[in-house]
């Protein structure tokens, strides 16, 4: 939409036509919602307690106790509004509750669904792209140093990274939830996606990661033994409670799910969710280095195959492209639609007016 | 991918020109019309009218998203009419009182007891839900709205 302007007449000064500035009230002198401030204050208070949780118990880590920290977050953030508001939200929170149940159960039965067991392809696939080196293998060698004495800054650097994938996509998806039902519907279809496909990807590809592949414990040895200290920087950075949260939560994990890695995958997913967000080129490329640390963090931990990881990579750009044709498509149908009645009506009161003209002839 | 559209609100004054061919303004809100939804469809722009202006579902209207007004929306409506920014946008819109006002005045002053207050609970409604939702920009043919810092279709 423009505002044109017609220009002032030869010889005289465009601002001598123009009238005196006239004062218009700000939209901020209609009193805002007076539980706004309610819900700003409680929800600085929760930032403050879950920190404060982080630091002394550990991070939250279980469904059940995710769930219950993500409920009381929501209803510090929707306090005061509308009943339909909560209505809606009790019913995205459902359907929440169902897309994470689905997860992990469709997790947990990969591997007892007679699909054969992926070891020697993946690694194959990795010794490809990396030349006939085994890269998990490699990092290793070089970059690990075993015994608390051997813990170098890389260690705490992916460690860290490792573990943001139990807190940032589910404090993304919590912001985003609060801020804009527009926004979150918009992240739901797309992350709700990612995890279906590679639900069905567990199933049809139950892959063995690295760690198991090469422990002594299993009988597959295909690879040379690897460390799995995915902890011990965290531990080293004192977030024991965490790092002992999560190896029980990892109990109810299955081990074989491996492709794709849905590390790599959130930690993509996010940085490109928000992306648009930022402004500064230097910071989104910044942003877009975290998935990257994360993939490498991946492989130096054993936890997964590089193939893994770019799979993971692949399926978020898979779900965002998907999405943003289909949302495409639906405006331009509602468009299209829009157009269509209004020039049916506008053709049709133009038949009516030429009746009543011949009418009155 | 890309951060919300802003949203342009689809007034009751501008439906209800868009939906009567024989309004004064109809040609003028029909071309406005198009260009809206040309911007939808961009995605330069959302659609958004209160769901008691649009009525049951029409295709006219297939990009334009509902808002549900719910009590509490109606209770601080009635709040505002009675509130000095009232009288405020009175002062502002009827040019027998004079066009400039103190912005203070919404804030702070009491509505002198000679001046009607013609900001109706409609409007009023209107202001708070753009207020809550963030909007800033409005069709409609209704001069009040002048009165705000909003950005106004279709152009004077």
């Amino acid at each position: 939409m423009s505002l044109d302007v017609d220009p002032a007449p030869e010889g005289i000064d465009a601002t001598e036509l123009e009238p005196p500035p006239r004062t218009r009230i700000p939209l901020s002198a209609v009193p805002r919602d007076p539980f706004f401030w309610v819900r700003v204050v409680a929800m600085i208070c929760y930032g403050i307690g879950y920190v404060y949780w982080f630091r002394t118990k550990g991070l939250i880590i279980d469904r059940i106790s995710v769930a219950l920290s993500v409920a009381i977050f929501l209803s510090c953030a929707f306090a005061g509004k509308p009943w339909r508001r909560w209505a809606i939200l009790l019913i995205d929170a459902t359907l929440y509750a169902l897309m994470w149940f689905c997860y992990e159960m469709t997790r947990g039965a990969a591997d007892h669904l007679g699909f054969p067991l992926q070891v020697q392809a993946l690694r194959n696939i990795d010794k490809f792209l990396f030349f006939g080196t085994d890269p998990n293998v490699w990092m290793q060698r070089r970059f690990y140093h075993p015994g608390a004495a051997g813990i170098r800054w890389y260690d705490d650097v992916a460690s860290a990274t490792y573990y943001t994938h139990f807190v940032f996509p589910v404090i993304a998806m919590a912001v985003v939830w609060a801020a804009s039902r527009y926004q979150w519907v918009r992240f739901m279809k797309r992350f709700a996606t990612l995890l279906g496909v590679a639900c069905v990807m567990f199933v049809v590809f139950p892959t063995v990661p690295p760690w198991m592949a090469s422990s002594p414990k299993y009988h597959y040895r295909i690879l040379p033994p690897l460390a799995r200290h995915t902890g011990r920087g965290f531990t080293d950075l004192g977030f024991h409670g965490f790092v002992k949260g999560w190896q029980q939560a990892l109990d109810w994990g299955n081990a074989i799910a491996a492709m794709p890695s849905l590390h790599a995958a959130f930690s993509l997913f996010v940085p490109a969710f928000y992306l648009p967000w930022i402004r500064r080129k230097p910071l989104k490329a910044l942003v877009l280095v975290f998935p990257l640390i994360m993939l490498t963090s991946l492989v130096y931990f054993g936890e997964h195959w590089v193939i893994d990881g770019l799979v993971g990579w692949a399926l978020v750009g898979g779900s965002f492209w998907f999405w943003d044709r289909v949302e495409r498509w639906q405006r331009e149908r509602r468009a299209a639609l829009a157009l269509h009645t209004l020039d049916e009506r506008e053709a049709m009161s133009g038949v009516r007016g030429a009746s009543v003209a011949t009418a009155a002839l | 991918m890309s951060p919300t559209p802003p949203t342009v609100l689809l007034d009751r004054s501008f439906v209800e020109a868009l939906r009567d061919d024989a309004h004064e303004a109809h040609a003028r809100v029909v071309e406005c019309y198009r260009e809206l939804v040309d911007d939808y469809e961009a995605r330069r722009i959302r659609l958004r009218a209160r769901i008691d202006v649009l009525g049951r579902r029409d295709p006219l209207f297939a990009p334009v998203e509902r808002i549900h007004i719910a009590a509490q929306h109606r209770r601080a409506a009635s709040r505002l009419v009675r509130s000095p920014i009232g009288v405020a946008v009175v002062v502002a819109t009827d040019p027998s009182i004079g066009h400039a006002i103190d912005p203070a005045i919404g804030e702070s002053g009491d509505p002198p007891a000679d001046v009607p207050v013609l900001l109706d609970e409609d409007t009023a409604l209107t202001l708070v839900l753009m207020r809550r939702e963030g909007i800033t920009r409005i069709a409609t043919l209704d001069a009040t709205f002048d009165a705000f810092e909003l950005t106004v279709f279709p152009a004077a």
